[in-house]
């Protein structure tokens, strides 16, 4: 729990007259909305590889050059914004700027980062637009759809991978997976689906994980 | 292509962003069920956005906000990042409020989910192949970048690259 206690120190650096500093001598400090959209829009336009792939420059950013945050709190903000229900750069995003300026500042961070990436998106779909260019850029388009449905049908497989289930739900987590996929197929709602999948995977997995965490 | 309502937009973006705790998959998921399936966004723009998306800097969910000016104009963008804003502020207040409450009852969610989110992923991806009606070249081709991202780990942008590399060859070979 030494991430919880980061925070503990970084709460009581905050109290007005506190001396304590963080582990790069310096206290961390509350920025301006305009600072907090600034840094998050940069870092949103120089980062690639999701939130994993960003943390030497997270580091760089927040912790030593702008000194909000101290290295194990980014470490704790991390792991919290994998439970965030949102894509994981974004929740990142949002705890770092709920950490600093409550609900404006989530917003602020997550427009912040969000907004690179979704504007060169929008740009570069206008722009070139392969229904409506023709030419050499339907046969791409027509080649990027192959690609964008294999990458789908790979992430499917790393989702299954990364969830390190042990023992029995090895085997029931992915009898889970291949009813939930062919429920769906079947005609039944995808999201009714997978409501169905996970609530019967947290009664049936339940026991497993539990065993897992205790032996901890 | 039929517009669908900003509220529309707001509820799908939403629905899609829980859907995406531990990656991106899920909002494809969800999109291609409400939206690519019944007709309402084209599935060759759709996969031309996603991507975009995974060669653009940041949040690999920027095709989420295109897609929402795709359906209803600057309004429809507005819509969507609002879909995405709201469940990440809300999650990340819950999460900074009662992280190390929050833990041990996410860890009998998490397992599960990641099961059924991978199983709405292959959905998704059958759901999006079926659309566009591959030919055996093109499902030889499907089934290479399968192989390729779930055993070797390849990166989302060399993939993408590499099919828009593929495809210009083959229009040059055609002309």
């Amino acid at each position: 729990m030494s991430g919880l206690g980061g925070i503990a120190a970084w709460k009581a650096a905050r109290e007005p007259g506190s001396q304590s500093v963080d582990d790069v001598g310096q206290t961390p400090r509350t920025p301006s909305l305009l600072e907090l959209f600034v840094t998050f829009f940069h870092l949103g336009c120089i980062t690639v590889g999701g939130m994993w792939g960003a943390v030497s420059t997270l580091d760089a950013t927040l912790v030593r050059k702008k000194g909000w945050l101290t290295k194990e709190d980014l470490d704790l903000l991390m792991v919290a914004a994998t439970v965030v229900p949102s894509p994981r750069f974004l929740g990142f995003a949002g705890v770092v700027g709920f950490r600093l300026r409550k609900w404006l500042g989530s917003a602020t961070a997550i427009v912040a980062i969000l907004l690179p990436g979704a504007l060169l998106v929008l740009l570069g779909a206008i722009l070139l637009d392969p229904r409506a260019a023709g030419g050499p850029l339907a046969s791409i388009g027509e080649a990027m759809q192959c690609a964008v449905v294999g990458l789908i049908f790979g992430n499917a497989f790393h989702q299954l991978a990364s969830s390190k289930a042990k023992g029995r739900d090895r085997i029931v987590g992915p009898l889970i997976t291949a009813a939930v996929a062919g429920a769906a197929m079947a005609g039944v709602s995808l999201i009714i689906a997978a409501l169905v999948g996970i609530a019967v995977g947290a009664f049936v997995l339940r026991n497993e994980s539990a065993k897992a965490d205790g032996g901890k | 292509m039929d517009t669908v309502g900003l509220a529309e937009i707001f509820f799908v973006v939403f629905l899609s962003s829980l859907f995406s705790i531990g990656g991106v998959g899920g909002l494809t998921a969800v999109i291609q069920e409400r939206w690519v399936s019944p007709g309402l966004l084209d599935p060759g723009l759709f996969s031309w956005l996603v991507a975009l998306s995974y060669m653009s800097p940041g949040p690999k969910c920027g095709f989420l906000v295109a897609i929402g000016y795709y359906m209803d104009g600057v309004p429809g963008l507005c819509a969507a990042i609002a879909g995405l804003i709201l469940p990440t502020c809300i999650g990340s207040a819950g999460v900074s409020h009662a992280l190390a409450k929050m833990r041990p009852a996410m860890k009998f969610i998490t397992l599960p989910a990641s099961f059924a989110i991978a199983g709405a992923m292959v959905a998704a991806a059958w759901g999006l192949a079926r659309l566009f009606k591959p030919n055996p070249y093109e499902i030889g081709a499907i089934a290479v970048v399968t192989i390729l991202v779930a055993w070797r780990n390849v990166s989302p942008v060399r993939v993408v690259l590499c099919a828009a590399a593929i495809g210009l060859v083959l229009w040059l070979v055609q002309h």
